[in-house]
C-alpha cells in the first residue's frame, strides 16, 4: 500500500466521502470481477459491488492497517457473495464428469489465437468449479493473496488452506485436460 | 521411482509453502521423474493464464453508480437553503392577522352588576361575612 492510499484511507475513515470514492475508483474493478467470476452473474457482481464499498465505508474506522485494503475489500465482497448464495440458494456444484465438453484438440497455430482460447476455456472451466475450489483459486491466482492472507479471508486453518488449494488446482487441471483432450499445451 | 509427489505437495511446491525439508525432498523427486515435472508445469501454466485473465475496466454507467454515494453532497444557494424557513414566517405572521382580525372585540363597557360586585370586595369593609370559618366550607387537605 503506497503512502497516497494510506493518506485518503486516513481521510475517508474521518468521514471524508470524496476521499473514499478516490479508493472506489482504484479498487472497483478487482472487486467487480472478482464478484462476477464468484457468482457468474453481471448484475448482482454490480449490486455487490455497491454494497460492498458502502459497507466498507462504514466499516473503516474499524480497518486495521496490517490488512491490505484490497484484501480486507474481497473479505467484505466475499461475505456479500456468501450472504446472496444462501438467501437465492444458488450452490451448483457441477461434478468433475459434466466439466466442459471437449473442445478441439488440435494446437493451433496462431499463439495469440490459443491463449484467448485458452483464457475463455479457463473462464469457463472456473465457473464450473464447486464455490469454495473457485474462490480459493481467484484469490489465490487472480487477486495474489498469500496463504495466510487467504486463512485470514476465508476464515480457514492454514492446513485447509492447502488442501483446498490442491483439490481446486487438481480439479482445474482436470477439466483442461479434458477439454483439451490431454495434457495441457503451454 | 514409483510414488509420484501427490497434488498437495505440488500445490505447496509451487507456491514455495512446504517447509524445508519437505522443499527439499520435493525438489529431489522433480528432478528425477518427468511425469511430476508435466503436472508441475502444467499447474504453473493454469496459474499463469488465471493470472492473465482480464480484469477490464467498468462501464462508465457502473463507475458513476459505485460513486454516487460518496459525492459530494451539492452547494446550494443562501435561497435554496432557506426558502423553506422564509415561507413558514411568512404564513406564521399571516395566520396571526387573520385569526386577530377574525376574534369578536372587547365589549362596549362594564356593566352595573359588575360595579355592584367590585364594592363587596373579599376584606373588610366591603365583606358581608363577619366570620369566615361560617361562611366558607372547611377543606381538611392532607
Amino acid at each position: 500500500m503506497n503512502d497516497s492510499e494510506q493518506d485518503l484511507i486516513q481521510q475517508a475513515a474521518r468521514g471524508d466521502r470524496q476521499a473514499f470514492g478516490t479508493l472506489v475508483r482504484v479498487h472497483q474493478a478487482r472487486v467487480f470481477h472478482f464478484l462476477r467470476r464468484l457468482l457468474g452473474s453481471a448484475d448482482e457482481a454490480a449490486d455487490l459491488t455497491q454494497e460492498t464499498f458502502i459497507r466498507a465505508f462504514q466499516a473503516l474506522p474499524r480497518w486495521r492497517p496490517e490488512a491490505r485494503l484490497q484484501t480486507w475489500l474481497l473479505q467484505i465482497a466475499r461475505n456479500a457473495a456468501l450472504d446472496t448464495l444462501r438467501q437465492r440458494q444458488r450452490y451448483v456444484d457441477v461434478a468433475p464428469e459434466e466439466l466442459a465438453e471437449p473442445v478441439d484438440p488440435a494446437p493451433s497455430p496462431l499463439s495469440r489465437l490459443q491463449a484467448g482460447r485458452d483464457l475463455a476455456l479457463l473462464e469457463r472451466l472456473l465457473a464450473r468449479l464447486p464455490h469454495e475450489q473457485r474462490e480459493i483459486l481467484l484469490l489465490r491466482e487472480v487477486e495474489g493473496l498469500a496463504y495466510d492472507e487467504l486463512a485470514a479471508t476465508l476464515q480457514l486453518a492454514a492446513g485447509t488452506v492447502k488442501s483446498r488449494l490442491a483439490r481446486a488446482r487438481e480439479a482445474l487441471l482436470h477439466g483442461y485436460r479434458q477439454a483439451n483432450g490431454g495434457t495441457l499445451d503451454d | 521411482m514409483t510414488e509420484h509427489l501427490d497434488m498437495a505437495i505440488l500445490s505447496a511446491y509451487l507456491d514455495n509453502e512446504l517447509d524445508a525439508a519437505a522443499q527439499r525432498h520435493a525438489a529431489a523427486h522433480l528432478a528425477g521423474c518427468p511425469q511430476c515435472r508435466a503436472t508441475l508445469a502444467e499447474l504453473d501454466g493454469l496459474g499463469q493464464g488465471l493470472r492473465a485473465l482480464a480484469c477490464p475496466e467498468l462501464p462508465a454507467e457502473l463507475q458513476a453508480r459505485l460513486q454516487r454515494p460518496f459525492a459530494p453532497p451539492p452547494v446550494r444557494s443562501w435561497w435554496a437553503r432557506h426558502w423553506a424557513q422564509g415561507i413558514g414566517a411568512a404564513a406564521s405572521v399571516l395566520l396571526g392577522l387573520l385569526l386577530g382580525y377574525a376574534l369578536p372585540g372587547q365589549p362596549p363597557g362594564s356593566s352595573p352588576s359588575h360595579d355592584l360586585l367590585a364594592v363587596l370586595g373579599s376584606t373588610p369593609p366591603g365583606a358581608l361575612c363577619a366570620r369566615p370559618e361560617f361562611c366558607y366550607l372547611k377543606v381538611n387537605l392532607k
